[in-house]
């Protein structure tokens, strides 16, 4: 059962079109799992529908009139170069192997997206190990420059999409985060002080909360994150160390 | 007209929806033979509308019907191109209705009406189209890697909604946005059609984020997309 959704704004951007891509994949990830978030977001992409097909037409440059002629010439080049119709039909293994899930019957969690991103095969992922009992496989960062062309003016904010394994019972050092942090759990489940996060769950952290997150004991658990920011070691003295830790490689 | 193009004319004579002559400029109205049908439900005219456009679909993608493709053509080139031009890509606007004309061409067999509705169904089409634009414009090569179809499309492996409630849902929600107020209607109309973040519309109206999210929640409450059941964390 699933306990932990995005907020609705969330939602709503990635409905647009508009979230960042490691945002996107996280969100992409917990409706893998999560029948409630696809209901809403069917429903939002009614809306945009709406939005999009009301959209007036009076105060738009015209469509010009050669313009379905040219798409017709496109059509029939490519099909005369007999390309496949549709992409129907892709099989999905690799996920579903590595990550077998086990709630409700018949739904299976499975993910192109991801697959992409990963080694062809999951035993061949590159773990780096971070603490005792704590790998992580970085997937892609960014940050230098502004993430769209539209979010100019928008300070840079460095950040790292990865894949986090922790051994079962084992946790992570109680740390501090400069910024907001997104998780969705693939695999198993760990718990902090604000709770248990069980497969599926989409996870916020707020800039400047920390936690000390602990597997659960029956598996191991592995998490997509989406990490903004910085990661600091609590110091239970003083508060975060003032020389944060930079992970991003 | 220039686009009296010689299949559409050789498939008028076997016509379906009249009137469908390619070449008549006058502007094509989807509704034009509700008249004719036994309406049980003459309140949501709108949905005969969608009905029909998922019938050009279909002759779309059996017959690969290019007088039915040309109706479509029609009705969604100028949103989609509206669209474009609202998210700032307006020297990019005809490419975009080419690509997802194209597409719509390419995928119609795909179009399921008992998952979505026609008009929704395009939506999402030009929405993917932007975003894979917007890549190709550079960004991470890491982000390429992976299909744009995979990444926002709606996993399907749950009972469809079905045509009707679709239907039924994009009726209320228009009736909603009849009567929800602007502040409230503005707000979504930016996040949806100009791509921009709550943050960026909060700066954009010199509001702050809070009252911006507020108003998202009331308004999408109203247009009763459920909220229920969410757990936020916010410590």
């Amino acid at each position: 059962m699933i306990s932990h959704h995005p907020d609705i704004d969330l939602l709503l951007e990635y409905s647009a079109g508009g979230s960042p891509f490691p945002l996107a994949m996280l969100l992409h990830m917990h409706l893998q799992y999560c029948s409630a978030c696809r209901h809403s977001l069917r429903k939002l992409e009614i809306i945009g529908g709406e939005f999009f097909g009301a959209s007036p037409e009076g105060q738009v440059d015209p469509v010009d009139e050669h313009a379905f002629d040219r798409v017709m010439a496109l059509i029939e080049a490519e099909e005369s170069n007999d390309l496949e119709v549709g992409a129907a039909g892709v099989e999905h293994t690799y996920f579903r192997k590595n990550f077998p899930q086990s709630y409700g019957a018949g739904n299976t969690v499975s993910s192109l997206a991801l697959e992409r991103l990963l080694p062809k095969r999951f035993s061949t992922i590159d773990w780096k190990r971070k603490w005792l009992g704590v790998f992580e496989h970085v997937i892609a960062t960014g940050g230098d420059k502004p993430s769209s062309e539209q979010g100019a003016d928008e300070p840079p904010l460095r950040w790292k999409l990865a894949l986090q394994r922790t051994r079962r019972g084992c946790s992570a050092p109680k740390h501090v985060h400069s910024s907001s942090e997104y998780t969705v759990v693939l695999q198993g489940g760990y718990s902090d002080a604000s709770g248990v996060y069980r497969e599926g769950d989409f996870v916020v952290r707020t800039p400047d909360s920390s936690h000390r997150p602990r597997a659960m004991e029956d598996q191991d658990c592995i998490c997509l994150s989406y990490i903004q920011g910085k990661i600091g070691l609590f110091n239970p003295l003083t508060g975060p160390l003032t020389r944060f830790r930079q992970r991003l490689s | 007209m220039s686009h009296a193009h010689s299949n559409v004319v050789a498939l008028k004579s076997r016509n379906l929806l009249e009137p469908t002559d390619p070449a008549n400029d006058a502007g094509i109205n989807v509704d034009h033979d509700t008249d004719n049908r036994d309406l049980s439900n003459s309140s949501l005219p709108s949905d005969h509308q969608g009905e029909e456009l998922g019938e050009l679909l279909r002759r779309i993608a059996t017959d690969r019907n290019k007088a039915a493709f040309h109706i479509f053509f029609k009705e969604f080139a100028p949103k989609i191109k509206s669209y474009a031009i609202k998210q700032g890509m307006l020297e990019h606007g005809d490419e975009l209705v080419q690509e997802v004309m194209v597409n719509i061409w390419r995928r119609a067999a795909q179009f399921d009406s008992s998952k979505a509705s026609a008009t929704t169904w395009v939506y999402a089409i030009t929405r993917n189209a932007r975003i894979d634009m917007l890549r190709k414009f550079g960004r991470s090569s890491v982000e390429t890697s992976v299909d744009t179809e995979h990444l926002w499309s709606i996993p399907g492996t749950d009972e469809p909604v079905g045509n009707w409630q679709d239907g039924v849902i994009a009726a209320k929600v228009r009736k909603s946005l009849d009567v929800l107020p602007n502040e409230q209607k503005d707000v979504i109309a930016k996040v949806y059609l100009e791509d921009k973040s709550h943050q960026r519309v909060a700066d954009e109206m010199g509001l702050p984020l809070g009252t911006v999210k507020s108003r998202v929640r009331l308004a999408l409450q109203k247009l009763n997309v459920a909220l229920d059941g969410k757990v936020e964390i916010n410590n």
